[in-house]
């Protein structure tokens, strides 16, 4: 198993160098200018490059070859989470120790680490699970237009909806409603509390753990 | 006698199609050629025996191990070379036979580079930029490499150049050598059937309908011509009866109940010419009955 992790490390060492290289500096950028939009763009960053991975294992067909070797399904299963769950705690604790270093003026925020590095994994099992449930099936390829579909109409509808808030505040008005959905996922987020983040990182990890059981269940490769 | 591999009731299912039960086996030290025509389930079923696709129900074992995914002892006795090559292609053909060589403890360097050499397979060049032939080469190094006893070859020697071909038919023989080792194959290209295999066995719309002896085929399989003046005979064992005046032809899958037929029923001008494997074997397709127990 672990040969087959070693090797994807090696194979995409430049994406994961070049992704290694921004995220820590956007963090860094986020933490001096105190936008909190740049820190967004890093965790993005981070699930692109955790993406590209995926997308060039998906088109190499690597699933395929891993899975004629002699390893137990499970572990290549194993594998496959273990490789989302290194890239993203090495980014994270790269920050963290980046942050330690340099001193920077706000207070480093662990729950706000461990809430990205159980948000990516949650991320990645959920597509990981979906992809092992549809593969060989045509409902794969509608699944993924819709997962495209609504993610950009999420990302739409934020967009709009700081349009509207920055419009109204710049206007004197009063904000529109939708700012205080805003202000609540603020203030009840994953890393609001040490309990809800403990409990998203479970969910994460037992997501995660599922997704190996749903490897070792797909019913084909192709 | 273990045998290389058994198929015990194996069904694989998809919309609008059926593989199975099917029931096989093969000994080792032997070459069992499958044949079908297109979408007959060839691919299916390699699938299933390699471990891509999961049967939805029966049984596969290797040398008498259940090819369970999650013991996959039995993966060390195969080698698989498919329809679909997948490689690191961003990595040479020398980087990718060293990433496999790990997990396999048989896994000879010196015959993966003599292999390469003998198919003109150049190991210094990415996999990704390598062509359509020379991907099937590497595929059948990485298969051979590591000298299994079971080679599960579907398709390995289409898209390869006739020369090639060639020497990867002399290295499967070689891979023979032993009486240990069993190779089960698939091809449209009847004559390399007819060159390599013991017996064969033939699919169709996801059935085998026939299992033989390549032997039995070339002793029994006769096409036949006779004069007869009498009225529309119906000849024994015939697959094909072509008739002109009182000029006939049969194909006939039972040369001795025909000949017997033909000589009790007074025809005259009878000969009998052997038939070579790839015309039986588009007979039996075309046919698509069980010729053996006719």
């Amino acid at each position: 198993m672990w040969q087959v992790i070693k090797a994807e490390f090696k194979y995409r060492w430049m994406n994961f160098a070049l992704f290694s290289a921004s995220v820590p500096v956007l963090l860094l950028l986020q933490l001096h200018y105190q936008d909190a939009s740049i820190g967004f763009l890093s965790f993005i960053l981070l699930v692109l490059m955790i993406n590209n991975w995926n997308a060039f294992q998906i088109r190499e067909k690597r699933d395929f070859q891993h899975i004629q070797l002699p390893l137990p399904v499970r572990r290549l299963g194993l594998a496959r989470i273990l490789i989302v769950l290194i890239s993203t705690t090495a980014f994270v604790g790269l920050f963290a120790v980046l942050h330690l270093v340099f001193r920077l003026g706000s207070p480093l925020n662990p729950r706000l680490l461990v809430t990205i590095l159980a948000g990516v994994v949650l991320v990645f099992s959920l597509v990981f699970m979906f992809r092992d449930r549809f593969l060989g099936t045509k409902a794969l390829m509608r699944g993924k237009m819709l997962i495209v579909a609504v993610l950009a109409a999420v990302l739409a509808l934020n967009i709009a909806t700081w349009v509207a808030i920055d419009h109204a505040r710049k206007q004197g008005l009063e904000p529109p409603r939708a700012s205080r959905l805003f202000e609540y996922i603020e203030h009840h987020n994953p890393a609001s509390t040490n309990l809800s983040t403990l409990l998203f990182l479970v969910l994460s990890l037992v997501l995660a753990c599922l997704t190996i059981e749903t490897f070792a269940r797909r019913r084909s490769q192709v | 006698m273990t045998k290389a591999f058994s198929l015990i009731e194996v069904v694989k299912t998809y919309p609008g199609f059926q593989l199975g039960p099917l029931n096989l086996e093969l000994e080792p030290g032997t070459v069992l050629g499958y044949i079908g025509p297109n979408a007959s389930g060839k691919t299916t079923t390699f699938h299933c025996m390699a471990g891509i696709t999961r049967p939805r129900s029966g049984k596969i074992e290797v040398f008498g191990c259940e090819a369970s995914p999650h013991v996959p002892k039995w993966r060390l006795d195969i080698g698989y070379v498919g329809d679909i090559h997948a490689f690191y292609e961003g990595w040479t053909g020398e980087a990718n036979l060293a990433f496999r060589s790990r997990f396999y403890p048989n896994w000879s360097q010196a015959r993966a580079v003599d292999l390469a050499k003998r198919f003109d397979l150049p190991l210094d060049v990415k996999a990704g930029t390598l062509s359509t032939g020379n991907r099937v080469k590497l595929s059948l190094v990485a298969a051979l490499a590591h000298s299994p006893k079971l080679l599960l070859l579907d398709e390995p020697t289409s898209g390869l150049d006739p020369v090639v071909r060639r020497e990867v038919l002399d290295t499967l023989f070689e891979a023979l050598e032993g009486g240990e080792r069993a190779i089960f194959y698939a091809t449209h290209i009847l004559s390399d059937i007819g060159r390599l295999a013991d017996s064969l066995a033939f699919l169709r719309a996801g059935r085998i309908t026939q299992v033989s002896a390549k032997d039995d085929l070339l002793d029994k399989w006769r096409s036949i011509s006779f004069r007869y003046s009498g009225s529309g005979p119906k000849i024994a064992g015939a697959e094909v009866h072509e008739s002109e005046g009182t000029s006939h032809r049969v194909i006939s899958s039972d040369q001795a109940r025909t000949m017997g037929q033909l000589q009790a029923m007074g025809a005259e001008n009878i000969e009998s010419a052997r038939m070579t494997i790839d015309d039986i074997a588009v007979q039996i397709l075309k046919g698509g009955q069980n010729v053996a127990g006719d």
